[in-house]
């Protein structure tokens, strides 16, 4: 369905990616952890076509992405959420979604009827807000939003795509319990066949919705399985969990 | 459901009816000279909202887009007096060979982003101006006189009579302000309005950002091109320095004062420029510090131009009635 083979990235001096391969199957829930700067964030990177891979290749459904662009990548069904939200600011979560579901819907062809009188478009934007909680605050600016709505709009732009292989960055940072509860179960809901990969810092919604777990350290996959084996090992305890 | 998506309509729309209704009056009530001027400020319009397009609507904010005006101007005389084609057939032409020029143009220019999109157009623009400059065909520096303009006589009508040629000119930026504000109303210009926004975030979510870019830049160039070939009748001559660099800094000095992403802005900022350069010049050499000196007011405490002015209006007058 989805694999990376060998990625590497350097910035500078720094081997920030030191040949990670990954392969996700249709329907697998695959967790990433690491700790901080272990280079997490920029293998989604390489994946999404955001930065550019020194060595490497990254295969969706058997046909090689090469260097296409991330816009390429998002029209082959790859979806991706940032980390650090970005949002289109100055508009409205419905404004937001019909965007991107604007986008999905390739209606960036059409020059001359109007965009505003695209009732199914609207209607599925609000229809997502109410999906994603963020009913209530549909006509509000994403620059006035809460934290934890802001994310959960970031989550929900990228849902939009109604991407085949979709990549979340640390979904829950900085959320409430609830809100982070909430987030879980719009992860539980995703569609069956979808392939989903999740960095995450939260160990109870990461062993919670995982089937797989692979543990970047230092630019390199320290060890993988399922979340049972990735919670015993001695080295995954000493290195990050802090329990050693 | 639909209207509790949609904002408010904004009031830029009474400008442009306004715009109209001043031009009706000045075509009445004014003389040759005011005519004249009323011409070039509807060529001028045209070629602000062009602009507006790429710097109001997609946030691309060009410094050479006088390039596309100059060429449209010169291609309507290269079809005009060199293949003697009536204006009607040269001016399509033109605008084609404009919207070429400006998609090859655009084509590396849209790759970059900032201030190197910048320093691209700006770069375009004076290679314009330095080839207009160099070429034999086209007098070089001494530019080209002779240029006729569109026959109306089927209309018994004679298109050298500024009545007949500034009534021409107001239609034109008519139709191509209800052009433009079709495309920005599409979902082609949300989706650069979005681009403008935030464009990383637009290319995740699968927008061929590059090629809506590239898009805007061709239609923003041909309408400029329109606007030049509509120049070069109306004065009946052209000259390399169409393309300079200062043209294009004060067709975005228009963009900005009137407006930026309202087109009806665009043409009030047109407008403006062109009447205080024709008051002032008269009154003081210095009358292009005078516009610097507006410009910086327009940027530093007029968010939006005197079109946002304007839309901020209403608001105001309406607190200011709740409170007496
Ligand atoms: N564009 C860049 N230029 C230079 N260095 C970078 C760049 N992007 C990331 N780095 C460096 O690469 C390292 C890994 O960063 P990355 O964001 O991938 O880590 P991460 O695992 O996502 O960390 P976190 O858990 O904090 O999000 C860091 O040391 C970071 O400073
Ligand atoms: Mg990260």
């Amino acid at each position: 369905m989805f694999e990376a083979r060998g990625l590497k990235k350097s910035y500078g001096a720094l081997a920030v990616v030191r040949g990670v391969s990954l392969s996700v199957a249709a329907g697998e829930r695959h967790g990433i952890i690491g700790p901080n700067g272990a280079g997490k964030t920029t293998f989604f990177n390489l994946l999404s076509g955001e930065a550019a891979a020194d060595a490497g290749e990254v295969c969706m459904d058997g046909i090689n992405l090469g260097k296409s662009p991330p816009d390429a990548r998002a029209r082959a069904g790859l979806g991706r959420s940032f980390q650090h939200n970005s949002l289109f600011a100055g508009l409205t979560v419905a404004e937001n979604l019909a965007i991107a579901i604007a986008q999905r819907k390739k209606l960036y062809k059409i020059f001359w009827r109007g965009f505003l009188s695209r009732t199914e478009v609207f209607a599925e934007a609000l229809d997502r807000a109410h999906r994603l909680g963020l009913g209530a605050q549909a006509h509000t600016r994403a620059a006035h939003l809460s934290h934890g709505a802001m994310r959960q709009l970031e989550i929900g732009l990228t849902l939009a795509l109604r991407p085949k292989v979709l990549l979340l960055d640390e979904p829950t940072s900085g959320m409430s319990p609830e809100e982070t509860a909430a987030i879980k179960n719009l992860i539980r809901r995703l569609p069956e066949e979808l392939a989903l990969l999740v960095i995450e810092h939260d160990m109870d919604v990461i062993f919670d919705l995982a089937s797989h777990i692979t543990v970047l350290d230092y630019g390199e996959v320290l060890m993988r399985g399922a979340p049972a084996e990735v919670r015993a090992s001695p080295a995954v305890r000493a290195r990050y969990l802090g329990m050693g | 459901m639909l209207k509790t998506v949609t904002r408010a309509p904004d009031v830029r729309d009474p400008l442009a009816a306004a715009l109209v209704a001043a031009a009706a009056m000045a075509w009445l009530f004014t003389g040759d000279f005011g005519k004249e001027v009323l011409s070039e400020v509807a060529v001028f319009a045209i070629f602000a909202m062009s602009l507006d397009l790429l710097v109001g609507c997609a946030g691309l904010v060009s410094l050479g887009h006088a390039a596309f005006f100059a060429l449209g101007a010169y291609a309507v005389a290269a079809f005009g007096v060199f293949v003697n084609l009536p204006m009607w057939m040269a001016m399509p032409l033109a605008v084609a060979v404009t919207a070429v020029a400006a998609a090859a143009a655009g084509f590396f220019a849209v790759r970059l982003g900032g201030v190197f999109f910048i320093m691209m157009t700006l770069a375009i623009g004076q290679m314009v101006y330095a080839f207009f400059l160099n070429s034999r065909a086209f007098n070089a520096d001494d530019g080209m006189a002779g240029i006729g303009r569109v026959d109306f006589s089927f209309l018994a009508l004679d298109s050298g009579e500024p009545a007949v040629f500034s009534a021409f000119a107001v239609c034109a930026a008519v139709a191509v302000f209800l052009l433009l504000r079709m495309v920005a109303r599409s979902p082609f210009g949300h989706t650069l309005a979005a681009l403008r926004r935030n464009e990383p975030r637009l290319r995740s979510l699968g927008c061929p950002v590059l090629r809506c870019k590239l898009a805007a830049f061709t239609l923003a160039g041909a309408l400029a091109g329109f606007a030049g070939a509509l120049a070069a009748q109306h004065n009946g001559f052209i000259s390399p320095d169409l393309a300079f660099w200062t043209v294009s800094g004060e067709v975005l000095v228009m963009v900005i004062v009137g407006g930026m992403g309202s087109l009806s802005g665009a043409a009030l900022g047109a407008a403006l420029v062109i009447l205080l350069r024709h008051h002032l010049a008269g009154l003081t050499e210095f009358w292009v510090f005078y516009l610097g000196v507006l410009f910086v007011l327009m940027v530093l405490f007029a968010e939006g131009g005197v079109a946002g002015m304007l839309s901020r209006l209403p608001r105001k007058l309406h607190r200011r009635g709740g409170n007496v």
